[in-house]
């Protein structure tokens, strides 16, 4: 198939894969013109941009219960809830596996105070824990039964799940198994997505981690005649576990 | 399936409908598209609900506030624009930082170059895919498969439409234009998989034979929703998760990315994914929008050893200038096809000619591919103004198509003829005493051809014209033409308005 896009460049050096950056920026440059900006780049390298308006774009606040606003939009988007206390979430993981007939799984579980507890109640069910680690192209999570995470955060707003990068989390717990159970403590649970890019303004996070993915639901599709489908790449079911600190109602 | 030939061979032979021979003319098009009676149905219903649950879940989410979201995320594209060279420069910085390799490509052919070499280089044969509009206008899959890359769209609906040899009809649902039995019948026939009509099954086949794909894959890649400068990060939106098997997994990940696709910090993605998902498919978000800043780290178990990405201009720069610059802000989310009167009707039938299409497509395909390539274009629009009223970037879309219709003449695309005939009504406007001679003339002669129709009553004792003759019956074909009234609008404004002025008491 022959390329019919003519090439409207003539005047900037060409490689044969592409130009250099400053090559790149002159043509940006030349596109602006000096005249119709407010600030020239030279003098005065910071535009500020707008600001966020909270009074617009805010949708949650803390003075909401965030985790019974968290579970029904997560449930809306098609996520299960299962609401526990702390001293029994470990119970009522195991009872989960053996509901949803679960044998072997993916493990990526540090951030949670009860992570030991939670690992050793999986380990009691008889389950499998397969390592993932190094395996190329995530290969270790495609034949386990489910893929159990803690999470970086959740919002409140739209039942959104945070899940990041690093030595003790993989990027394909969440993904690749049929069934994903993420496990949130009442505490991850932030209000609105503004909560969160606000918290990443910190020094701290001035290197975000490599991967970051919000979860809004299991993976959907609906390309065939508009019919809605799930589970389509990736889980089919997602399964989340919130420890509430007491009181429950 | 093994061979890389099945998927670009297929491919009918004839014209590739989004790259059609030029000048583009949309008539056959149109008229191909408005007689699929079974598509124009199945379009029109997905399009009208998209835009109807997009309007209810706006209305829910943001009531009263829809309107100053709308304009939050105007503004923060234009300034994004208005610096564009800044927050360029800041992005690379920080992508380079986090170890992304970035590319520069000033056209369709240097991002695919680079591309391949990227392949090449690295001994990559077998690729994932997922939705990416600009490779779309790089044709980029074609361009590896030439190498011996096989090449997988991993978007079910991609997928589909690559098995058949086809092309996206709408940025956000690719296959809008196809059923179910046309996803089966491509299934037989080139996964060898058993014949269902079941969606259900139909999507389980190719979860299966994409996962093999996935885990053979060494070279994934994505485009890109928004790039933050502040951090250097790629944020890619999906609802599939296929994405995600598309940058997690593969040793090398690239990404292609509009130059437009800039945003100054990660805040202000609190306006954009809060509008992108609720505008495109009236979700509150997508189930996975994955953030990307650099290849694996040290420590870390998984992910790519390589990311690249290739910032492309491709004609941007020159829509860049400021009485279009705009545009530029447009995220792809559609609800301006869903919304359009024009889209609804032919949108399924690849009727634009080109790889946008419905209302953000006629404004800015002609500046990709010049105006006297698309001269229809402008002219597929009845200025209804559907299309600026949900943009959640308020993009005066009608505003853009009026320009190139006076470009159109102004650079003398349009026939000698035309012009002469817009110059003539020009003139006509102009002069009082000439317009009323006309314009009694024509009243007289189009009520003596009103034939059918009673008397309403009052003002409105118009009739109906059911054929007009020659070249101007087209507009007949299909309704009725009313005739002007018996009295005209000048003097119906000249008793009425004086009642209005009248004092009050």
């Amino acid at each position: 198939m022959t390329h019919d896009v003519p090439s409207r460049d003539s005047h900037n050096p060409i490689t044969s894969t592409g130009i250099d950056r400053a090559a790149f920026m002159e043509r940006v440059r030349n596109a602006l013109g000096p005249a119709e900006r407010d600030t020239d780049p030279h003098t005065h390298p910071h535009p500020k941009p707008p600001n966020v308006d909270e009074t617009i774009a805010r949708l949650a606040g803390l003075e909401q219960n965030l985790a019974d606003l968290f579970a029904g939009k997560a449930q809306e988007v098609g996520m299960t809830v299962h609401r526990a206390h702390a001293d029994e979430a470990a119970s009522r993981l195991a009872s989960l596996l053996v509901e949803l007939e679960i044998r072997s799984v993916t493990l990526c579980l540090s951030k949670t105070e009860s992570a030991a507890a939670l690992t050793q109640a999986v380990r009691d069910t008889g389950c499998d824990i397969v390592d993932w680690r190094d395996s190329p192209n995530l290969d270790a999570h495609y034949d386990v039964d489910a893929g159990i995470t803690d999470v970086d955060a959740a919002l409140a707003e739209s039942g959104t799940l945070i899940v990041s990068s690093d030595p003790h989390h993989s990027r394909g717990a969440f993904l690749v198994p049929p069934i994903h159970i993420a496990i949130v403590a009442a505490a991850d649970i932030l209000p609105d997505m503004i909560d969160y890019f606000s918290e990443r303004e910190a020094p701290a996070h001035h290197t975000p981690p490599t991967a970051t993915v919000f979860i809004t639901g299991p993976s959907k599709t609906a390309d065939i005649e508009g019919i809605l489908i799930t589970g389509v790449h990736g889980p089919k079911q997602v399964h989340i576990l919130l420890i509430d600190t007491p009181p429950l109602p | 399936m093994t061979s890389t030939q099945t998927h670009s061979g297929e491919r009918k032979p004839g014209e590739h409908p989004l790259n059609p021979k030029l000048p583009f003319d949309i008539k056959p098009r149109i008229k191909a598209a408005v007689a699929d009676t079974h598509l124009r149905q199945s379009v029109k219903t997905a399009t009208e609900s998209k835009d109807r649950n997009r309007a209810d879940a706006f209305r829910e989410t943001f009531g009263p506030r829809y309107d100053q979201m709308r304009d939050l995320a105007g503004r923060i594209k234009q300034h994004t624009l208005d610096h564009l060279d800044v927050y360029l420069e800041r992005f690379v910085d920080q992508a380079t930082e986090a170890g992304v390799q970035v590319h520069y490509a000033a056209d369709a052919e240097q991002a695919n170059a680079i591309c391949t070499a990227i392949a090449r280089d690295n001994g990559c044969t077998r690729c994932v895919k997922s939705k990416s509009m600009v490779t779309e206008e790089t044709r980029l899959v074609p361009a590896l498969e030439a190498i011996g890359v096989e090449t997988i769209e991993t978007d079910l609906g991609e997928f589909i439409l690559q098995l058949d040899g086809d092309a996206p009809s709408h940025i956000v649902t690719p296959m809008i234009h196809k059923d179910r039995r046309s996803v089966a019948r491509a299934f037989q026939r080139e996964l060898g998989a058993p014949y269902t009509e079941d969606p259900e099954q139909l999507t389980m086949i190719a979860r299966e034979y994409l996962r093999q794909k996935y885990r053979q894959a060494d070279l994934g890649i994505s485009g890109a929703n928004f790039l933050i400068a502040q951090t250097g990060t790629i944020v890619i939106c999906t609802n599939e998760g296929n994405a995600g098997f598309t940058v997690h997994g593969p040793r090398i990940h690239i990404a292609l990315a509009g130059i437009e696709k800039i945003i100054p910090k990660r805040s202000h993605l609190s306006v954009f994914l809060k509008l992108l998902a609720r505008s495109s498919t009236s979700q509150p978000l997508t189930v996975y929008t994955t953030f990307i800043t650099g290849p694996r780290r040290e420590g870390e178990h998984d992910g790519p050893e390589q990311v690249h990405l290739i910032l492309v201009d491709n004609g941007r720069t020159e829509i860049l200038a400021r009485s279009t610059r705009e545009l530029l802000r447009c995220i792809r989310c559609g609800a301006c096809l869903n919304t359009c009167p024009v889209f609804c009707t032919v949108g399924g039938g690849h009727a634009y000619g080109a790889i946008y299409s419905g209302p953000i497509g006629s404004a800015i395909t002609p500046l990709f591919k010049g105006l006297e390539n698309y001269p229809d274009l402008p002219h597929v629009c009845s200025l209804c103004g559907a299309c600026a009223a949900v943009c959640p970037v308020k993009i005066d879309l009608p505003r853009h198509l009026i320009r190139l219709r006076r470009e159109m003449v102004t650079d003398r695309i349009t026939s000698r003829r035309d012009r002469l005939g817009y110059r003539a009504w020009a003139t006509l406007l102009k002069r009082l005493p000439l317009y009323l001679v006309i314009t009694t003339i024509q009243r007289y002669l189009f009520r003596a051809l009103g034939k059918t129709g009673a008397k309403r009553g009052g003002f409105n004792d118009r009739r109906w014209i059911a054929n007009l003759p020659g070249k101007v019956g087209g507009w007949t074909r299909e309704r009725d033409l009313p005739t002007p009234t018996s009295s005209g609008f000048r003097t119906w404004w000249k008793t009425h308005h004086k009642k209005r002025m009248q004092p009050r008491r």
